[in-house]
C-alpha cells in the first residue's frame, strides 16, 4: 500500500497496457508492432485544488505523493468534502479478459487475419488505394485510494479498419469499414459484412449524383444517429461545463423538456465494446445513465467533483485517455433508445427525403453538422438512388425536437483507430449507436 | 544499422475553470524507440521510462522476420541541432502569473468566464544512428487554450483564444482576449456586400493533405492527378512544406532524419502544381523526390503521414490585403468538409467583422462554400504577413467564399 499523506484525499491509478498493430497498405505489409507499457497517474486533493503527477517509474509513487502534498495545504476535514464523500471505495478483481487476452494471440495470427481482410480489396481493379489495419489493446488498471479503494479491472478491444478509395482524378470516392469486438475470435466472422459494405460503396461510387441543397426529411442510420447523439447531446451532458455556471444550471435542469417525446438517450459503460468502462478512473462503478427519457432531461454524466458541485450522484464517467492524463467527464457507450416502428415504416411516410447511411465525421455545439459518406434519396416512400452532398446541419435543440420517428432496431457500434476528443485528450475509446431515426426539416448543404 | 529515437516531454499543466486554477498536473515522460534496418527490411521496438536499449534492439531485430520492406538510402553522417528551450518559468511563478492574468480578465470582463488549459512544455526529440546521424531538437513553450463563455449563454463555449509562444506576455494575451470579448458583445447585422473571408489556412489546405499525399498520387487516386506541371491556382498562390522550428514549434527534420531541401519544399509555386509530399519509401516506390515528410510515433516504422503545409505570404499585412474594405474573420467553423471533387462547405459558428487592424464586431452564424480551384484560384487574395492572435499565432488566409444563411 502507498504512503498516502495525511490531510489529503489521494489516489493512484496504475495502467498496464498491451497493444499490437498490423498495417498493410496497397498490398505491402508496412508495420507490425507489439508493445507493453506501464505507468501511473497520481492525484491529491486538499479540498480546494487538485494536484496530479504522471510517471512511468512505479517505484517513485510514494515520492510523487509526498511531492504533491508539498504543493497543497493539509486539510483536517478533507473526508467531509462533498467530492471526497462521493468517492466509491470499491475493492476486488474484475478482470473479464484474462482468459481471452489479445496478448496471448500470436502476432502471426493477427497478420493472417489482416491479410484475409486485405484480400477483399487487394485485387479490385476499381480500388486505387487501400489499407487494412488490425489493432488491439488490453488495459489492466489497478486503482487504490486513501479511502481504502483497492480495485483491479480490465478492458479489451480488437478491431479492423479497411480504408479504400475508388476511382481517380476528380472522380474518386473514399470509404472505410471499421468494426471492433472484445473477443479477437469474433473478428473472423465479419468478412461477409465487410464484403457487402465494399459492394455498397462501389455502387455508391458508380451511381451517386449530386443533389441540390435545401430542407429535407432525413432518416439517420444507427451510425449516423449514434454520432448525432454523441456529438449533439452527449457532450452537453458532460457536467463539467456546468461548474460554477448558474445559467447552465438553470438551462439544464433535470425534468426540462429538451426533445421530442420519441427521443430517449442513454450512456452506459457496462455495454461490451469500445466504450466498455466497468469502473471509471476514480474507481466508480459504471452506471446506466438515462440522459433523456421521452424528451425529458433525466440525467447527466459526472465525475466526483461535478457530482458534488451539482449535488448529484456519481455516474462512472470520469475517464482519461491514458495514465498521462487526469480523468475528466467523458461518455462511454452512448445511444438513442429504440422505438416501436420498423425502418421501412419510417421511410414509407416520406415523399422526398434522404437516408444517411454512413458518416465521415460529425460535430455539435449550438449547431450540429454531420458529413455523410453514403446517403440515398427517398422518393415517395422508397429509397431510390445514392446521392452526394457535403453536410447536413442545424440547430441542435431544434433538431432534437424535430425527431418524429424511431425504429425498433438497435445497433451499438465499436471502433478501433480513433475515438472521442475533448480538449487535449484524444482519442478516448467510446461506442455509440441507436436505431433508425427520422428527423424533419434538416438543412442539406 | 541501428537507429534510436528518444522523445521527452516535461510538462506542467494548469486546468482552469471559471477563471480559477482548479488543478496542477506535472508530467515527465521519456519514450525510446529502437530500429534495426538490415537487408532492405526494418524492425522496430519501443518502451517508456528507463529502458534497456539492448533489449529493445533485440526485439527490433526479431521484428525483421516480419519482412517489412525498408529498402531506402540510410541517413548517414549528418548532424543538426535546434535549441529553443530558453523559456524558464517555475511552476510557482506560472501559477502566480496565470492567476493574476485570469483575475485581471475577470475584473475587466465579469460577464465572461475563462476555462480550459495552460501548458508549459519542455520537449525534446533525438534521432540518431550508428552511421553518423545525430539530430536533436529541444524546445520550451507555453500553450494557452482558453474557452470563453458568456455568463448568460447556454452554449458550452461562445468563443476561443489560443496561443503558442516562447514567452508569457500577459499584456498581449489580455489585450487579444479583450478584443475578442468586446467584438463578441457587439453583434452586427450580416453585411450585404460581398466581403472577403479571412480564415485559418489549415481549414482550406487540408484537401492537400489528402490529395498531395505521395501514396495517393502514386496510386493515381488524387483529385490533382493529372495537373502536375500546370498552373491550376492563382499566380500569387504558393504552398510549401513548413519545417522551421521557430515558426512551427516542431522539428526541422522528419522521422527518417531528413531536413527538406530548400528546392523541394515547394509543392505549389506561383500557382503551378509541382510535386506531392513524400517520405523515403514513397519517393522510391513511385519515383518522386523525397520531400522529408516521414511521420510516426517514437516506436513506429517511419511512414508518410501528413505534412506541415503553409501558404507563402507575399509581404502584405491583413489590412493591406483587405485594401480598405472590411472582411469576415472566421473564428469557429466546426463540421465542414470537402467533397471528392474539391468543393468545401461548412457552417460558421463564430465570425467577426474586421478592418485588418481590429475586430469591429460579431456577425450572425452563416455558411460558406466554394471550390478549391476558385478560393486558391481567381478568388485568392493572399496570406497576411502579420500574425493575428485569435486562434493561435498564425498568418491568416484571405479569399472569397460564397456565403449563405444557416
Amino acid at each position: 500500500m502507498y504512503k498516502f499523506p495525511d490531510g489529503f484525499y489521494a489516489d493512484v491509478r496504475i495502467e498496464k497496457v498491451f497493444r499490437s498493430l498490423v498495417r498493410i497498405e496497397t498490398g505491402r505489409l508496412e508495420e507490425v508492432k507489439e508493445k507493453e507499457d506501464h505507468g501511473a497517474f497520481i492525484r491529491l486533493f486538499d479540498g480546494s485544488r487538485w494536484f496530479y503527477a504522471s510517471t512511468t517509474d512505479l517505484a517513485s509513487i510514494d515520492l510523487e505523493l509526498a511531492e504533491l502534498a508539498k504543493l497543497g495545504q493539509a486539510n483536517g476535514t478533507i473526508a467531509e468534502h462533498p467530492a471526497v464523500m462521493r468517492m466509491q471505495v470499491n475493492k476486488g478483481e474484475y478482470c473479464r479478459f484474462s482468459a481471452s487476452s489479445v496478448k496471448d494471440k500470436p502476432l502471426q495470427e493477427k497478420i493472417r487475419l489482416t491479410e484475409s481482410f486485405a484480400s477483399l480489396v487487394a485485387e479490385d481493379k476499381q480500388i486505387s488505394h487501400w489499407s487494412a489495419i488490425y489493432s488491439d489493446s488490453r488495459v489492466i488498471k489497478h486503482f487504490s485510494s486513501s479511502l481504502g479503494a483497492d480495485l483491479t479491472f480490465d478492458t479489451q478491444t480488437a478491431g479492423l479498419r479497411l480504408g479504400f478509395r475508388f476511382g481517380s482524378g476528380a472522380n474518386v470516392f473514399s470509404e472505410s469499414w471499421c468494426k471492433a469486438r472484445s473477443d479477437f475470435n469474433e473478428l473472423h466472422e465479419l468478412h461477409q459484412e465487410a464484403r457487402d459494405f465494399i459492394e455498397q460503396a462501389r455502387d455508391f461510387f458508380v451511381r451517386a449524383e449530386k443533389i441540390p441543397g435545401g430542407n429535407y426529411t432525413v432518416v439517420l442510420s444507427p451510425m449516423a444517429a449514434g454520432i448525432f447523439a454523441h456529438e449533439s447531446f452527449g457532450h452537453k451532458s458532460e457536467a463539467d461545463f456546468m461548474i460554477g455556471d448558474e445559467t447552465m444550471k438553470r438551462e439544464w435542469q433535470i425534468g426540462r423538456r429538451v426533445g421530442s417525446d420519441q427521443l430517449s438517450i442513454v450512456d452506459d459503460g457496462n455495454i461490451a465494446g469500445s466504450g466498455f468502462t466497468p469502473f471509471d478512473d476514480e474507481g466508480t462503478r459504471a452506471e446506466r445513465t438515462v440522459l433523456i427519457d421521452h424528451g425529458i432531461l433525466r440525467g447527466r454524466l459526472h465525475s466526483s467533483a461535478t457530482a458534488a458541485e451539482l449535488g448529484e450522484a456519481v455516474t462512472g464517467n470520469a475517464r482519461s485517455i491514458n495514465f498521462e492524463y487526469e480523468p475528466i467527464v467523458r461518455m462511454t457507450a452512448t445511444y438513442i433508445e429504440p422505438g416501436n416502428c420498423s425502418k421501412e415504416e419510417l421511410i414509407t411516410g416520406i415523399s422526398h427525403g434522404i437516408l444517411i447511411d454512413s458518416v465521415k465525421h460529425g460535430s455539435g455545439m449550438s449547431t450540429f453538422t454531420l458529413a455523410p459518406s453514403m446517403a440515398y434519396l427517398i422518393e415517395n416512400g422508397k429509397v431510390t438512388r445514392p446521392v452526394k452532398f457535403s453536410v447536413i446541419t442545424g440547430n441542435v435543440m431544434k433538431t432534437l425536437d424535430q425527431i418524429d420517428g424511431v425504429s425498433r432496431e438497435l445497433e451499438i457500434l465499436s471502433f478501433v483507430g480513433g475515438g472521442c476528443g475533448k480538449m487535449e485528450q484524444y482519442p478516448l475509446p467510446v461506442s455509440f449507436g441507436g436505431p433508425y431515426v427520422r428527423v424533419r426539416e434538416i438543412n442539406v448543404q | 544499422m541501428r537507429e534510436q529515437v528518444i522523445q521527452t516531454v516535461k510538462q506542467t499543466s494548469l486546468s482552469i475553470i471559471q477563471n480559477e486554477i482548479q488543478a496542477v498536473r506535472r508530467k515527465n515522460i521519456k519514450k525510446t524507440g529502437c530500429r534495426v534496418i538490415e537487408n532492405g527490411k526494418i524492425g522496430v521496438a519501443g518502451g517508456m521510462g528507463e529502458v534497456d536499449c539492448e533489449k529493445l534492439y533485440e526485439r527490433a531485430q526479431q521484428g525483421l522476420a516480419y519482412g517489412i520492406d525498408y529498402d531506402v538510402p540510410a541517413s548517414i553522417n549528418f548532424s543538426h541541432s535546434t535549441q529553443l528551450a530558453s523559456l524558464k518559468i517555475s511552476d510557482t511563478e506560472l501559477c502566480s502569473r496565470i492567476t493574476a492574468l485570469l483575475n485581471n480578465l475577470k475584473a475587466k470582463h465579469p460577464e465572461f468566464a475563462i476555462s480550459n488549459k495552460v501548458n508549459l512544455n519542455q520537449v525534446s526529440l533525438r534521432l540518431s544512428n550508428d552511421q553518423g546521424l545525430a539530430l536533436e531538437h529541444a524546445d520550451a513553450y507555453l500553450s494557452l487554450s482558453f474557452l470563453l463563455k458568456k455568463a448568460d449563454s447556454t452554449g458550452i463555449m461562445d468563443s476561443f483564444f489560443g496561443l503558442v509562444d516562447r514567452q508569457l506576455d500577459e499584456k498581449k494575451v489580455a489585450d487579444s482576449i479583450s478584443e475578442i470579448i468586446e467584438a463578441y458583445n457587439n453583434l452586427l447585422p450580416m453585411p450585404t456586400a460581398d466581403l472577403p473571408v479571412i480564415i485559418g489556412q489549415g481549414t482550406l489546405t487540408r484537401l492537400f493533405q489528402r490529395d498531395l499525399n505521395g501514396k495517393i498520387v502514386g496510386n493515381h487516386s488524387s483529385l490533382l492527378q493529372n495537373k502536375f506541371g500546370q498552373q491550376i491556382f492563382s499566380p500569387d498562390f504558393s504552398l510549401m512544406i513548413a519545417n522551421d522550428p521557430v515558426e512551427t514549434f516542431g522539428t526541422a527534420f522528419d522521422m527518417e532524419g531528413i531536413v527538406t531541401p530548400e528546392d523541394l519544399k515547394w509543392l505549389v509555386k506561383d500557382g503551378v502544381l509541382l510535386r506531392p509530399y513524400t517520405d523515403k519509401k514513397t519517393a522510391a516506390r513511385y519515383n518522386f523526390a523525397n520531400t522529408g515528410c516521414a511521420d510516426g510515433n517514437y516506436d513506429s516504422v517511419p511512414s508518410l503521414g501528413g505534412a506541415n503545409l503553409e501558404i507563402v505570404h507575399a509581404g502584405k499585412t491583413l489590412a493591406e490585403l483587405l485594401n480598405g474594405q472590411p472582411g469576415l474573420l472566421i473564428q469557429m467553423a466546426s463540421g465542414g468538409d470537402f467533397t471528392p471533387d474539391g468543393n468545401f462547405a461548412s457552417p460558421v459558428q463564430v465570425a467577426f467583422l474586421t478592418d485588418g487592424h481590429k475586430l469591429l464586431g460579431r456577425v450572425p452564424e452563416f455558411t460558406v462554400n466554394g471550390s478549391i480551384f476558385d478560393f486558391f484560384g481567381s478568388d485568392f487574395i493572399g496570406v497576411s504577413s502579420d500574425k493575428i492572435f485569435i486562434n493561435g499565432n498564425e498568418r491568416l488566409l484571405v479569399t472569397k467564399l460564397a456565403i449563405g444563411k444557416l
